[in-house]
C-alpha cells in the first residue's frame, strides 16, 4: 500500500467534467408543476486531465470564473464529477475559503479545535499542530482571547497556519497565500518549500509572482479548460520569430492597470534583451507557465548573463519578477483600447 | 475496530460543534445558561396556571406543575433539536461548501448541545421532585425512554435537515408539523383527560408512550415499560435507514446550498 502511493500520483483527474444548474429551484418547481422549462446549465469544467505527484507544487491560474475553485472542490471531494474520475490518494486538507467556519465568539485556541476539525484533521493530530500553529502565526497572547478582537490579518494568519501544519498528504489552497504582511508571506513561502517534499500541493493565486516563486508547474485555466498546450505552441512560435518582427495580443488581466486595461490590444516588437531600458513595458514567458506576461521594467542588471526585475503597475509588494534573456519575448510598442 | 474509530471520530467532531453551539448560544446575554432552566420552567408555570383552572390540580397525586415540567423538559429538547438541525446545514453553508466535512458532525453537535440542556433540566426536575417528595427515579427506565427520544429526534432531524437543503419551505413546514405534534402528545394535559373513544388516536402517536415513559421514570406514574421495547427497535432501525439515505444525499449538498 505504501509503495503504491509513492509511485502513483496523489491527485489524478481522468476526463473530468462538471456541469452546474444555475436555477435548481426552478428546476424543482417545474418538476412539481410539470413544466418543461429546460434548466439553465453551465459547464464549469470539461474533460480535465492532470496528475499531481508527491513533492510537486502546482499552481492554478486563470481569470475569475474560469473554474479554478471547481477543480479544487472536485479534488477535495466536496463536489462530485458528472463525468470522468477523480482519484485522490492520501489525506487532504483543503483551504478553499480561508477561515470559513472560524467563530468570532470563540478564542483562538477553541477555534484551532474547530477549524482543524473542519479541515478533517483527526483529534490526536490537532494537539500536535496546536503549538506549532500558534508559534508560526505569531498570535502570541491573543490565543486565549475571543476572535472578534483579532485583526483580519491575525485571523487569516491563524487559519493559514492551521492548514500548513495539518499533517496531510495533499494540500489544496485557494488564494490562502495572499494573506498577512510581507513578513508572514515570506515565512509562509519558505514553509511551503520546506514541507513540499512530502506533499502534493495544488494552489490557486492571481499573484503571478507567487506562481513563479512557488510552483513547479502552472495549469492555465480558461472557460473550464486547460489552455496549456495551445499557449505553449503560441509562445514557441513567438520565440522563433526573428528580431524586428511584430506580433499582436490582447490583455487578459488588470495587473498593468491603469496603463493597460483588460481587453486592450497590444503590439509587441521582438528585440534584443540588451536593448531593455528601465520603465520599458516588456513581454516575456516563464518556463513553468505557458502565458505571455507584460510587465514594466523596474531595473536592469548586468550580472550573470544579464537579467531584469519587473513589476505590474497595479500591484504592490511581492509581485516582482526576475526575467532572464531566455524568457524575454519583446517590447510593447503600441496599445489601444477597444472602446 | 473500524466501527469504534468511526464512532470516536464522530464523537470528537460532534463535541467540537456542540461546544461551539453551547458557548455561542447565550453569548452576550445576561442570564446566560440559566435560560436553559428558565425556559421550560416558565412554560410549565404558564401552562399549569392556565390549565390547572380547567383540569385538576394534580395528576395521580403529582402536582400538575411537575407533570408539565417533565413534559416540557423532553419536549423542548425534541423541538429545539429538530428546529436547529433543520436550519443548521443552511446556516453552516460556508463550512459545507468549502470543506469536505462529514455533515453529521454539525447535526451531531446540535443534538449533543441540546442533550446538555436536557441533562440540566432533568437534574432540575429531579431536584424539584425530591423537594416536593414525589420522586420515583428509576435510572434504567429513564435511560431507555431517553434513548428512544434521542433516536426519534435524530431521525426526524436528519430528514428535515437534508430536505431543507433542497427545499427551504421545509423549515416553515417543520414548525407547523411540530405544533401539531405538540397538541397530539400529552404534554400540557394528562391522557386521562382524553375521552376514551379518542384515545386510540393518541396511542398511534409513538411519542405518547415515550413521553409517558420519560415522566414515569422520574415521577410516580404507573407505566408499562415493556411497551417501549418495540418502539426502541423500530426507532433504531429507522435511524439506521435514514442515516444511510442521508449519507447518499450528502454528496449533493454543496451543490444545492
Amino acid at each position: 500500500m505504501k509503495t503504491n502511493s509513492k509511485e502513483l500520483p496523489r491527485i489524478e483527474f481522468i476526463d473530468v467534467s462538471k456541469t452546474f444548474f444555475i436555477n435548481p429551484t426552478n428546476q424543482l418547481r417545474s418538476f412539481i408543476l410539470g413544466k418543461k422549462n429546460p434548466p439553465l446549465r453551465i459547464s464549469v469544467s470539461q474533460h480535465l486531465n492532470f496528475k499531481i505527484n508527491k513533492g510537486e507544487i502546482v499552481g492554478l491560474y486563470g481569470p475569475n470564473g474560469s473554474g479554478k475553485s471547481t477543480v479544487l472542490r472536485l479534488a477535495a471531494g466536496i463536489l462530485q464529477p458528472d463525468d470522468g474520475k477523480v482519484i485522490v490518494r492520501g489525506s487532504i486538507a483543503s483551504v478553499i475559503e480561508l477561515g470559513a467556519g472560524l467563530h468570532f465568539d470563540l478564542t483562538g485556541n477553541e477555534n484551532i479545535n474547530l477549524y482543524a476539525t473542519i479541515l478533517g484533521i483527526p483529534q490526536e493530530k490537532i494537539n500536535i499542530l496546536r503549538n506549532k500553529a500558534i508559534e508560526f502565526s505569531g498570535i502570541g497572547n491573543f490565543i486565549d482571547v475571543p476572535m472578534k478582537y483579532y485583526s483580519s490579518g491575525m485571523r487569516s494568519r491563524l487559519a493559514t497556519s492551521i492548514a500548513l501544519f495539518a499533517d496531510t498528504d495533499i494540500l489544496l489552497l485557494d488564494e490562502a497565500i495572499a494573506v498577512g504582511d510581507s513578513d508572514f508571506r515570506q515565512k509562509f513561502m519558505e514553509k511551503i518549500k520546506k514541507i513540499k517534499k512530502n506533499k502534493a500541493i495544488l494552489f490557486i493565486t492571481h499573484d503571478v509572482g507567487l506562481l513563479q516563486h512557488l510552483s513547479d508547474r502552472v495549469l492555465l485555466m480558461d472557460h473550464g479548460n486547460f489552455k496549456n498546450t495551445e499557449n505553449e505552441i503560441a509562445i514557441w512560435r513567438i520565440q522563433k520569430m526573428p528580431i524586428g518582427k511584430k506580433f499582436q495580443g490582447k490583455v487578459q488581466s488588470n495587473s498593468m492597470y491603469p496603463f493597460l486595461k483588460k481587453g486592450d490590444n497590444l503590439t509587441i516588437i521582438k528585440n534584443r534583451f540588451s536593448e531593455i531600458r528601465k520603465d520599458d513595458i516588456i513581454a516575456f514567458a516563464l518556463p513553468n507557465m505557458p502565458q505571455v506576461i507584460v510587465h514594466r521594467v523596474d531595473n536592469v542588471y548586468k550580472k550573470d548573463n544579464g537579467y531584469c526585475i519587473t513589476r505590474g503597475d497595479s500591484s504592490i509588494g511581492l509581485d516582482t519578477w526576475k526575467v532572464t534573456p531566455n524568457e524575454y519575448l519583446g517590447k510593447v510598442v503600441f496599445s489601444f483600447s477597444k472602446e | 475496530m473500524k466501527l469504534v474509530k468511526i464512532f470516536t471520530n464522530f464523537w470528537f467532531g460532534a463535541s467540537i460543534f456542540a461546544f461551539r453551539d453551547l458557548k455561542t448560544r447565550y453569548a452576550g446575554s445576561i442570564l446566560g445558561a440559566i435560560w436553559i432552566i428558565l425556559y421550560p420552567l416558565s412554560m410549565a408555570a404558564i401552562t399549569s396556571i392556565v390549565f390547572a383552572l380547567a383540569f385538576q390540580k394534580t395528576v395521580e397525586n403529582v402536582p400538575f406543575f411537575l407533570y408539565t415540567l417533565a413534559g416540557f423538559s423532553a419536549w423542548i429538547f425534541f423541538v429545539q433539536t429538530i428546529n436547529s438541525s433543520t436550519r443548521s446545514l443552511v446556516q453552516n453553508r460556508d463550512i459545507i461548501v468549502n470543506n469536505n466535512i462529514p455533515t453529521e458532525f454539525i447535526l451531531g453537535g446540535v443534538a449533543l448541545s441540546r442533550c446538555v440542556d436536557l441533562c440540566i433540566t432533568t437534574i432540575f426536575l429531579i431536584i424539584s421532585a425530591t423537594f416536593l417528595d414525589v420522586i420515583s427515579f428509576s435510572p434504567w427506565f429513564f435511560l431507555k425512554s431517553i434513548l428512544i427520544l434521542l433516536l426519534i429526534t435524530c431521525t426526524l432531524s436528519l430528514i428535515s435537515a437534508a430536505s431543507n437543503v433542497y427545499f427551504r419551505d421545509v423549515q416553515a413546514l417543520v414548525d407547523i408539523f411540530l405544533n401539531i405534534i405538540f397538541y397530539a402528545t400529552p404534554i400540557i394535559y394528562p391522557l386521562s383527560a382524553i375521552p376514551a373513544r379518542y384515545l386510540w388516536i393518541f396511542n398511534l402517536n409513538p411519542l405518547t408512550p415515550v413521553f409517558s415513559g420519560f415522566r414515569a421514570s422520574i415521577l410516580p406514574f404507573s407505566f408499562n415499560f415493556s411497551s417501549l421495547n418495540l418502539i426502541l427497535v423500530i426507532s433504531f432501525l429507522s435511524l439506521l435507514i435514514v442515516f444511510i439515505v442521508y449519507k447518499r444525499l450528502e454528496k449533493n449538498f454543496s451543490q444545492f446550498l
